[in-house]
């Protein structure tokens, strides 16, 4: 844990003594813990634009859970950063917390926006990525070679990048301690809020640091850990099901690319031909073709996604008994376990104070 | 009796081949094409309706749409003749006396031959449930409408637009064609449910001409209903026996 180690006047001596090109140098992201939040799926409140968006709810609450782990193969991959984590909820205790929305996804295109803040709420980055399926995307069977919106998935590794290389090393630390700080204080408000401010933009100050051997720290470490432990269960079995969920999602997304480049060669080929005369029965039929089309993609469409749920519900519904329930109840299982924490530190804390 | 309630005697409407000239033609299926008014609140709906099941065109009692448009040719001929001896003029039988008629009749066989390409499913199936129904058309894109009990809200595209809703105990769906194609699609089953019906109506914007063609199906049974069949992503359409 950062908070004493870097915190003490060894650290701060160290860090003086060492020569001013080093100082300046890039941080080591390493030490940068990563949570990412389940995205919000985008569905549009009125569910009467599902049809005309193309958006089937249930796919998009699967890819709104199943793009963060993608996210976060690839952060893991880079090596650069810390322990990456999927999380159901924001966590006020992340060193850097990534949350997205996806806003649009067939096969073809890919675009979901992005904020990530670290734990002084300072914004690195708001954006959009949008990025575009390549041909051989979904070949049968692939085991290897880029995944699909490989370069999109790059292009925000890149954009975290750039943003880290601004830091100074004394700016990770602080990222640390807030991070630490802002978890404690979740559990004990009154110990812990003292230590920083909010000022009005929104953005944390570090004001001081607990004393050195302070026992409410390790109290706060244990549950942190415990804590840490069941996001890593969870993770565990998310990554199970979209292991299992993979091949499916990928069938999917190549078929809706496979309709979606056909309908509109479709559209280049009749906008092409020369227009009959309005009225003419070559007019209307050509009118009415252009419909029965439209109609019959987004019909397919809808069959698609029926095929997708009913192949991968049983999955969802096998782990709902196993673990926790992953389908809707995540959030509820996460915020129930920490209330239950707090509760463990409350007493802990409570006993700790009769014993002395 | 064009827009009336449909009943397995009632044959086919046949209204247009029956119309006595051609402006009351245009006239009367306007008044079909447009009762009622999808655009304002339909009439309530009769929930005991339900168009569920397999449906096999029946051509005997289905409308013939080349004799249609004989009768109108064959009447519009009539009309003509009678302006001409009316005017005394001599070009008795021509089919350009009068309001420009060679040119409607033109209209009118466009419209006809539209309706007949659009309304060529031999089979529809329906599946209906309390809140929406699937009307899934041969060799052709399936009507879909969910129930409201507010106002229908047009789904609109780029390459059309869409409503529907009930009219007491027929479902209606009115489809727009960017172009000014206007199809109006009406369905009512026989009180033994045995017979559904429906009725296509096509209207061009900036025509008096419409076209009315009434399609009438008979229920059959599809598949042995020992058979469960499921829809996989991988596997296609997957069918077992049903537990018994």
């Amino acid at each position: 844990m950062m908070l004493q180690a870097r915190g003490s006047l060894l650290g701060l001596v160290m860090l003086f003594c060492l020569p001013v090109n080093m100082v300046s140098a890039a941080v080591d992201t390493r030490e940068l813990d990563i949570s990412l939040v389940v995205f919000d799926p985008g569905i549009p409140a009125d569910p009467t634009h599902n049809k005309e968006l193309g958006i089937f709810p249930k796919i998009r609450s699967a890819e709104a859970r199943y793009l963060p782990f993608i996210l976060r193969q690839v952060l893991v991959d880079s090596n650069n950063w810390g322990a990456i984590r999927v999380i159901p909820d924001p966590d006020p205790g992340a060193e850097l917390l990534i949350t997205g929305r996806l806003l649009h996804s067939d096969g073809i295109t890919l675009s979901f926006e992005l904020t990530v803040k670290d734990s002084r709420g300072h914004t690195w980055l708001v954006k959009t990525y949008s990025g575009t399926a390549a041909e051989t995307a979904y070949q049968n069977g692939r085991q290897s070679g880029p995944r699909p919106f490989q370069a999109t998935y790059d292009e925000v590794l890149a954009d975290l990048a750039r943003y880290a290389q601004t830091l100074e090393p004394k700016t990770l630390e602080t990222i640390d301690n807030l991070a630490f700080l802002r978890y404690a204080a979740t559990l004990s408000p009154d110990a812990f809020a003292p230590y920083f401010k909010q000022d009005e933009t929104g953005s944390y100050q570090l004001l001081r640091l607990p004393a050195y051997g302070d026992p409410m720290v390790s109290r706060i470490e244990k549950v942190r850990e415990q804590e840490y432990v069941f996001v890593d269960t969870v993770d565990e079995q998310y990554r199970r099901m979209f292991a299992a969920m993979a091949p499916t999602y990928n069938l999917w997304r190549r078929y809706n690319r496979e309709q979606a480049i056909y309908q509109e060669a479709y559209e280049e080929r009749l906008a092409e031909r020369s227009k009959p005369k309005h009225g003419s029965y070559q007019a209307m039929k050509r009118s009415y073709i252009n419909f029965r089309w439209s109609k019959i993609q987004q019909q397919e469409s809808a069959k698609l996604a029926t095929g997708f749920n009913n192949e991968v519900a049983p999955t969802v519904m096998q782990l709902q008994g196993r673990v926790v329930e992953l389908e809707g109840n995540l959030e509820q299982q996460y915020r129930e376990w920490r209330r239950i924490l707090q509760s463990i530190y409350q007493l802990e804390a409570t006993e700790q104070t009769f014993t002395r | 009796m064009i827009c009336a309630p449909f009943t397995p005697a009632s044959r086919s409407i046949n209204l247009c081949s029956r119309a006595l000239c051609l402006l009351l033609l245009a006239g009367l299926l306007s008044a079909c094409s447009s009762s009622p008014p999808l655009d304002s609140k339909a009439a309530p709906r009769d929930t005991s309706v339900d168009f569920t099941g397999s449906w096999e065109m029946d051509y005997g009692r289905s409308d013939n749409v080349e004799q249609q448009l004989r009768s109108i040719y064959n009447e519009l001929r009539r009309n003509a003749e009678r302006r001409a001896r009316a005017a005394g003029g001599s070009n008795a039988g021509s089919m350009n006396a009068g309001a420009d008629p060679s040119r409607t009749m033109s209209q009118v066989i466009d419209l006809a031959r539209m309706a007949d390409y659009i309304t060529g499913s031999q089979i529809v199936t329906i599946e209906q449930g309390p809140d929406d129904i699937l009307v899934e058309r041969e060799d052709n894109f399936a009507l879909s409408c969910t129930f409201t009990d507010e106002t229908p809200e047009p789904v609109i595209d780029e390459l059309g637009s869409e409503l529907c809703g009930w009219d007491a105990h027929q479902l209606l769906f009115a489809v727009h064609l960017p172009d000014g194609l206007r199809i109006n699609h009406r369905l009512s089953i026989s009180p033994d449910r045995q017979s559904l019906q429906i009725t296509t109506t096509l209207k061009q914007s900036g025509s008096a001409a419409g076209f009315t063609v009434n399609r009438v199906y008979y229920r059959f049974n599809p598949l042995p209903e020992d058979y469960e069949c499921e829809y996989t992503l991988s596997r296609g359409n997957v069918c077992s026996r049903a537990k018994l």
